[in-house]
């Protein structure tokens, strides 16, 4: 098994772990997740201080709950509602589904296998010369999200992402470029001014998760990403 | 000296209590959720929602919810720790985490909402991973104090810049806005700060 050696940068891990993140983002971060034992631990760590955070949360004189709003509460949105005897036991919706649409087996139950599964029939199929695609339906005007398989050997010419900036995920396979070598779990973001030229390896196809955001996009919430420092990230 | 030492004592003595009480803290909730878990306790849940719907709400607030939306959605965070109480695990997390998870995950729910008319998804944070981590081998519960003490050690501009950044309602224009800093100086210091959490965290958690 490789080791990952390309992460999230922190500042993005946090965004994730503190819901500051679009889904889209949110998608790709999570499935990292999947493959990396360290940005879990640094998540668990971001969540923990939102929770220091939540608790200290102590200056609210003006919503102090008497019993009588609890009774109230109780009565509307627990006792009479399908809350009362709906708890969510067991994941039934994993359980009448065919396992992992094309996407590696250790992504079994990963947020993009639950995506994958809800979207199916919207998934668009591209296919091209040395790559097929499959495009994910657009949880955001400015952002495009796709699984991308490029054969084995192939060697893309050189190019950079105009529209704004591209994070990609391996999920098996890998590639390398003028910057580093990337294998599954490893997640690159790329900004719109570097010149790159990935060379997929020889023995394999590599799939990837792709996540392009649009210039508007950059220049919004997520503009804290466009740095001199985040062309390569660790 | 002898002032010294007993000064030093009496210090060590009231943090140790703290760290007691926020022990029996820990346990008393995480015990209140297993048993809504277990036995969908009305009593229990009472108590839950008396001691976290006000910070949930506070809280929710700070990431600048409508005033006319926050009851709906402070209550759905409620709601949802009744549904999944069954699903609390008290080794993975200290309860006011797991709320928080809940809380973050509503807010990031709501905002979807709120900008894009079109989200068909009834759900949008089902993107956000909840773990079943076999890796897992410490108690998580602990970790809290751990975080608490970190929490104390950072110097406070930086923990109002975390804060800023990521628990209440500022983008990286508005921090550099308040703060009087360049854009890309936010960014650094903000590096700076979570570069300084892990350092003082060191081996403890990471």
């Amino acid at each position: 098994m490789t080791s990952i050696k390309h992460h999230p940068r922190d500042d993005l891990l946090f965004a994730y772990a503190s819901g500051k993140c679009t889904p889209d983002v949110n998608l790709i971060i999570s499935t990292h997740l999947h493959y990396c034992k360290r940005c879990r631990d640094i998540v668990a760590m971001a969540e923990e201080v939102g929770g220091e955070i939540l608790q200290n949360h102590t200056d609210h004189s003006a919503n102090t709950v008497t019993d009588d709003d609890f009774e109230q509460f109780w009565q509307s949105k627990i006792e009479n509602s399908a809350a009362h005897n709906h708890f969510n036991h067991g994941s039934a919706d994993h359980d009448t589904i065919a396992v992992s649409k094309n996407i590696p087996s250790r992504l079994n139950k990963s947020p993009l296998e639950k995506h994958l599964q809800r979207v199916e029939h919207k998934v668009r199929h591209r296919s091209f010369f040395s790559f097929s695609e499959r495009v994910l339906p657009k949880t955001d005007e400015h952002s495009r999200v796709s699984l991308m398989n490029i054969k084995a050997g192939t060697k893309m010419p050189s190019h950079k992402h105009d529209g704004g900036c591209e994070m990609t995920l391996v999920l098996s396979g890998g590639y390398q470029d003028e910057f580093g070598t990337y294998n599954a779990g490893d997640f690159v973001i790329m900004d719109n001014k570097t010149l790159h030229s990935p060379s997929v390896f020889e023995d394999e196809a590599c799939e990837c998760l792709v996540v392009n955001m649009s210039q508007l996009k950059m220049a919004g919430r997520f503009g804290f990403l466009l740095d001199p420092f985040f062309k390569l990230i660790y | 000296m002898t002032a010294l030492r007993a000064s030093k004592t009496v210090r060590t003595t009231s943090d140790q209590k703290a760290k007691d009480d926020r022990v029996k803290y820990n346990e008393l909730y995480s015990g209140l959720i297993t048993e809504i878990g277990q036995n969908h306790d009305k009593d229990a849940y009472k108590r839950v929602f008396k001691e976290f719907y006000p910070r949930v709400k506070s809280y929710l607030a700070s990431l600048g919810i409508d005033h006319e939306k926050l009851d709906d959605i402070a209550q759905d965070v409620m709601t949802t720790i009744w549904r999944k109480a069954h699903q609390y695990d008290v080794s993975k997390a200290a309860p006011v985490t797991w709320i928080f998870t809940i809380a973050r995950n509503r807010y990031i729910d709501a905002c979807i909402r709120k900008k894009n008319h079109n989200f068909t998804e009834q759900d949008a944070s089902y993107f956000m991973v909840e773990f079943e981590d076999p890796d897992v081998s410490y108690s998580r519960l602990n970790n809290q104090e751990i975080i608490q003490d970190m929490l104390k050690k950072l110097p406070e501009t930086q923990l109002e810049l975390v804060k800023m950044a990521y628990f209440k309602d500022y983008s990286h224009r508005e921090i550099s806005e308040i703060m009087g800093w360049p854009l890309g100086t936010v960014k650094s210091r903000l590096r700076v700060a979570l570069q300084k959490m892990k350092k003082l965290l060191g081996h403890n958690i990471l």
